[in-house]
């Protein structure tokens, strides 16, 4: 195990009691708990953490925090896989596992860091140029390879995600200084308070800084705040929590990582993340800031690093990165990093400025500590191969006198000012200001949102609070709570003093290839140049040509210095170049997450019918009908689905089979204008129905389309009971409720659909009655009491009874409609007492054929939005009838009275095929040969091998059909072509005898 | 139509499978436990305008006036739910649905003679939950989007929603932190699966030395 070498013998948050051990690329280091991968691999001075994109050149951490661009790996193995994690946020615990990315055989010696050799030939755009013969999917696969990021892991994820829905009055996001103030403030008003953070730890730069609040340390006051909010009910603290979407009306998407701090070891039942989705009626963002780099040759070696990661590895995790420092910077945030290192006993060779002087606090006491300041000055390079062993330091501007010389060290801490983390607020649709001093962009406000602290360019620490104080009151009281104004806290930093900041936007005048501004994508100040040579000039598209900003980090430290640098390329102002618009996510959020627990059985909801047990234990398939899990089929042990499917259609021809057919819609119409309103809904007539009895109906909609077939009966007067088919049962009533109340308010009706209720149990087949007839009833069944489509209520074993006799076989039907449930104890009644006829169960698939030979339509598979009544052969009814009603007077359009209509047919197979059936799709034409011969002139739309008839059965629409009954036409499908004779679309009883039996 | 059912007929819950011989289904992890309340009668309740006429007799045969204000609801047996403009859910007993339901339907008719009021029952067609214990309200979160803060969505509240995407109608039950959820017969394996899944969080499995559960 190799010994840690950059851990300082004291301090940092970390746990020395609790030592971990972790492996990277296969060698095990030791770090301790509270330690991230980052901190406790450069503990073990291991600087070389990965390679960049497109030249593998190798790179450390850049960063202490969510903005790594640099330092990403490939968490665990199988199940557990995390590829592309930032390890600046990966919590250490026992046994991590982690391996390099985008560099073989390792990330010391990777063999495609030739690609860098050649960076002078692969700048941006070389791929759109250069892989354009024979085509780039040609190259793609090359492209793929050598340039990229992690692997998509290959085995399924082995834990679980879930979702959770909240609801706030104020949502702090942020929990450092001004979101904890924010926080105190809301609670204290009783609003209900949700607050987020993204770290480990709540606390933000309080946890690192050497700062004081009300005369204790900061991270002491943390603990308190932390402590007085934890025993308010009101308020919910959510650590690991990354608030990654900003949607209308305040919704907000964020990311818990529940149990990723466990690792693999996680108990199973605890999911490793939750996706929040939180409604809050006002926001507070206090998201804080990202410190900027400085764009310089050579500014992406392992060891150029943030001042502020330098002083959070050494404040928080005890790690002085380096031992012989060079801090570069533009403002005075960046001497606290000398500071701290030099109290800490680390070697700080100079704190190179571009800036003439400051009279800043920390500049003060800089120069009192005696550390080397070169104002005037800026780094303008550096040397060493894996890791930085010089840093070049030039005169600023040309009035400076002196020299460039190379300073020797092993760390350069830079600051090229802050960032402030507006991506949120950018999310939510909300403006930026520019503001030229410090050279940000900043918040302009919105009223539904609160912005504080550094977020809004606040950079001392008493602002923040007070801002925070501010944010929180104002966000409680707009959100309707009364909130006194916040007691001042007394901040030691309140005294502090900060120089002006003075943005630079490149430290060298030369242009070239390895000044990196967007570091993980690998784009550099010659690609900008390049980008607005090539008139790449709106900052949109010169991110989507250059790729700033599109990477896993999503630019944070490159944005603003990439657009800075077009702006100062095309001569214009920052402002007048703009940002670009910030979308969701802020960080990548794992797929996982997202999907939640909709998987697999809870993809999307399952309906289950009445006797769905039953028709489960007998092993058959069940098929999605929608929602509906219906079964297909009932294979006896032995046999195949086709044998099944079979049996079942031949035994309903021949004896008697069960059904289960709930599903089907049952919708109650009642009131004095019952009559009246269906009269317009449906093409068929509705007054002259008797009561008790049946009539099939289509419904259409404005335009003249067919939408929906189904029957409808007479309960009794003015009530009606309606059954559209199972698939329009719910869009049905709706329909039902737009017409009523829209169109015609004025008619007494109410509609009441009651489709789940009722189980509807079907018995078909010429021995139906014998079987039902040995049920105990208080109903006539004979043939003479009971015709086909009529209906009649009772008791059937005593349970109430609503039972229509109509047919969707062909063959004496009768559908048993009883409570749900009642069902299942009914099905196995029915099934005991058919046994004699020998009754069996038969699925959808035997019902499709049995509907097929008799020419039964269904509609939307043999009628589309083009279908109108004519075309299935109901145009005179439909002309004829006197009443308006839905789609009559689209009836007369030109469109539906001229030309050859398709019209509904049935076709018969000509020449053997044995069982193969035409197929669905099949066009019709006169012939292969010609192209004008290839006309489609109609379509098949069903088709089976009816096992009754012993041959190929089909329906179809094509033109003209009813005029053409009896022509030969070659239909064709896939380059093969058969011949079929267009008939009648009835194959099986077309004089209706079996039904009426 | 009789006050009663005379079968020799058993009744069967959607949630059979998950039944103990005659016990109905129930679960529980941890903070909260979800039970079935078996064949509760639900009637559904409808006239197309609600006149003062309409509201006493309903109030006369309930006992309670029927709530007027959307989303909330009055009684206990039955409890009688606001569920749209001029409709209501009655919630009563099992095996007493049947005999209100008529008792409703000829007393308004005779109450008010030629016009429309429509009793249906739906007990058949609705499986009854009761979501109750300390986490029940997080459970309910992780598929319903509602706010369901006792602050917001108290005893004498309802609502129509949606959970993991399935249409349900809730209401806080009296005196304990409890739930009734309703939903369609169909769905309500799915629902209990979802809840079974949902609810393994809560459980003492999902207990750790990291406390993660909390």
């Amino acid at each position: 195990m190799a010994k840690p070498d950059h851990r300082l013998p004291q301090g940092g948050r970390i746990n020395r009691d609790k030592p971990l051990s972790f492996s990277y690329d296969g060698a095990v280091y030791q770090g301790y708990e509270g330690d991230t991968l980052a901190s406790a691999l450069l503990a073990n001075g291991k600087r070389l953490l990965g390679r960049s994109f497109k030249y593998h050149r190798p790179r450390g951490a850049l960063s202490a925090g969510v903005e790594e661009c640099n330092a990403l790996v490939r968490l665990e193995s199988g199940g557990y896989v995390e590829p592309n994690a930032r390890a600046t946020l990966v919590p250490l615990y026992q046994g991590l596992s982690a391996k390099s990315q985008n560099c073989w055989p390792s990330v010391d010696w990777d063999i495609q860091a030739i690609n860098g050799l050649a960076a002078r030939f692969l700048p941006v755009g070389f791929y759109n140029k250069t892989f354009m013969w024979p085509s780039w999917r040609f190259w793609e696969g090359f492209v793929r390879r050598a340039a990229g990021l992690g692997e998509a892991p290959e085995a399924a994820d082995a834990q679980e995600y879930h979702k959770r829905h909240a609801h706030c009055d104020v949502l702090v996001i942020g929990a450092g200084p001004a979101g904890l103030m924010a926080a105190l403030q809301a609670a204290g008003s009783g609003a209900r308070v949700i607050l987020a953070d993204e770290q480990e730890e709540m606390g933000g730069s309080l946890l690192w800084e050497q700062d004081e609040i009300a005369g204790i340390a900061a991270a002491e006051w943390v603990r308190s705040a932390l402590g007085e909010l934890a025993a308010q009910n009101n308020v919910t603290l959510l650590k690991r929590c990354t608030a990654t979407g900003y949607y209308d009306h305040n919704l907000i998407v964020m990311a818990e990582r529940v149990s990723d701090f466990l690792g693999p070891k996680a108990p199973v039942d605890v999911p490793r993340q939750r996706l929040w989705k939180v409604r809050a009626a006002q926001v507070v963002l206090a998201t804080g800031a990202i410190e900027r780099p400085l764009v310089f040759p050579n500014n992406d070696r392992p060891g150029v690093m943030l001042a502020a990661a330098v002083r959070q590895y050494l404040n928080r995790y005890a790690v002085a990165v380096g031992q012989r420092v060079v801090v570069a910077c533009n403002n005075d945030s960046a001497y606290r990093t000398a500071l701290d290192l030099q109290a800490a006993g680390v070697e700080v060779v100079a704190v190179v400025d571009v800036r003439a002087d400051s009279q800043g606090s920390w500049v003060n006491q800089a120069k009192s500590a005696g550390i080397r300041i070169l104002n005037n000055h800026a780094v303008t390079n550096t040397k060493g191969r894996k890791g930085v062993t010089a840093a070049r330091v030039a005169p600023y501007s040309g009035e400076t006198p002196g020299v460039a010389r190379w300073l020797d060290c092993d760390l350069v801490a830079m600051s090229g000012g802050w960032n402030p983390v507006v991506h949120l607020y950018s999310q939510s649709g909300g403006d930026l200001d520019y503001v030229e001093a410090d050279g940000v962009f900043v918040p302009q406000g919105r009223d539904y949102i609160q912005t504080a602290g550094s977020v809004n360019g606040r950079w001392l620490l008493a602002e923040c609070l007070r801002e925070g104080a501010g944010a929180g009151v104002k966000a409680a009281q707009t959100a309707g709570f009364e909130a006194a104004a916040p007691a001042p806290e007394n901040a030691s930093a309140d005294t502090l003093k900060q120089g002006p900041t003075l943005p630079v936007w490149k430290l060298v005048d030369e242009s070239s290839d390895k000044q990196w501004i967007d570091f993980q994508h690998d784009v550099t100040l010659s690609d900008v140049e390049l980008a607005a040579r090539e008139n790449f000039i709106s900052v949109e598209h010169f991110k989507r040509f250059t790729t700033t900003g599109m990477s896993v980090d999503q630019g944070k430290t490159s944005n603003i210095n990439g657009l800075a640098t077009l702006a100062q390329v095309l001569g214009k102002a920052i402002p007048q170049v703009g940002a670009t618009k910030f979308r969701p996510p802020y960080t990548p959020v794992a797929m996982g997450a997202l999907a939640g627990p909709d998987l697999g059985p809870f993809y999307r909801p399952k309906r289950e019918m009445p006797c769905h047990d039953w028709h489960a234990a007998q092993q058959g398939d069940f098929d999605d009908a929608g929602y509906w899990q219906r079964p297909s089929c009932y294979p006896l042990a032995g046999e195949t689905r086709q044998q099944a499917i079979k049996r079942e259609a031949l035994m309903v021809r021949r004896g008697v089979g069960l059904f289960e057919g709930s599903p089907l819609g049952k919708i109650e119409v009642r009131g004095k204008d019952a009559a009246e309103f269906l009269n317009r809904i449906y093409m068929n007539n509705v007054p002259s129905l008797k009561q008790g009895h049946i009539r099939y109906a289509l419904a259409l909609n404005d335009a003249g389309a067919i939408t929906d077939d189904g029957v409808f009966t007479k309960l009794g007067e003015d009530h009606y009971l309606l059954s559209p088919s199972s698939a329009a049962a719910e869009r049905f009533v709706g329909s039902l409720e737009e017409w009523h109340q829209t169109a015609w308010p004025h008619y007494e009706v109410i509609i009441s659909p009651v489709t789940t209720q009722w189980a509807t149990l079907t018995l078909a087949g010429p021995k139906a009655r014998q079987v039902l007839q040995k049920l105990d009833a208080d109903i006539d069944f004979s043939k003479a009491a009971f015709p086909h489509m009529a209906f009649r209520s009772g008791a059937l074993e005593g349970v109430p009874a609503r039972i229509s006799r109509v047919s969707f076989t062909g063959e004496l039907s009768y559908e048993v409609n009883v409570p749900a449930s009642y069902a299942e104890a009914l099905w196995r009644r029915l099934l005991q007492a058919g046994e004699p006829e020998g009754i069996a169960a038969y699925g959808l698939e035997a019902l499709i054929i049995l509907r097929l030979e008799k020419g039964y339509l269904h509609i939307g598979a043999d009628t589309d939005g083009n279908t109108i009544p004519d075309d299935i052969g109901w145009g005179a009814p439909a002309r004829k009838k006197a009443v308006d009603y839905i789609g009559r007077r689209s009836l007369d359009l030109p469109v539906y009275c001229q030309g050859r209509r398709l019209q509904l047919v049935g076709f018969k197979l000509l020449g053997g095929r044995g069982e193969q059936c035409i197929e669905v799709g099949a066009h019709s034409i006169e012939s292969a040969d010609t192209a004008s011969g290839m006309r489609s002139t109609g379509f098949v739309t069903s088709s089976c091998f009816s096992p009754h008839l012993n041959q190929p059965v089909a329906i179809g629409r094509i033109e003209d059909g009813r005029n053409r009954q009896g022509e030969v036409v070659a239909l064709y499908y896939d380059r093969k072509t058969c011949r079929a004779e267009i008939t009648a679309p009835v194959f099986y009883d077309p004089e209706g005898e079996r039904l009426h039996a | 139509m009789p006050d009663t059912v005379s079968t020799g007929l058993r009744r069967t819950s959607p949630l059979a499978r998950y039944w103990q011989g005659a016990d109905a289904a129930r679960m529980s992890a941890g903070a909260v436990s979800v039970e079935e309340l078996p064949f509760q009668g639900v009637i559904r309740l409808q006239r197309r305008e609600a006149t003062s006429a309409f509201m006493n007799s309903v109030a006369d045969i309930l006992g309670a006036e029927a709530p007027v204000d959307p989303n909330t609801c009055a009684g206990e047996s039955p409890a009688c739910l606001w569920a749209a403009p001029n409709e209501w859910l009655l919630v009563t007993a099992p095996d007493k649905d049947r005999a209100l339901a008529i008792a409703l339907q000829q007393r308004l008719d005779e109450a008010l003679p030629g016009e429309t009021v429509a009793v249906a029952l739906l007990s058949d067609a609705r499986a009854v939950l009761k979501i109750s214990g300390a986490a029940a309200r997080d459970l309910l979160a992780k598929g319903c989007s509602l706010d369901l803060d006792p602050g917001q969505f108290s005893y004498g509240k309802c609502a129509a929603t949606l959970l993991e995407q399935v249409p349900v109608t809730l209401y806080p039950m009296a005196n304990e932190s409890a739930y009734c959820l309703m939903v369609d017969r169909s769905y309500a394996a799915f629902i209990w699966d979802w809840l079974a899944h949902a609810m393994r969080e809560f459980g003492e499995a999902a207990k750790s030395p990291d406390g993660v559960s909390s």
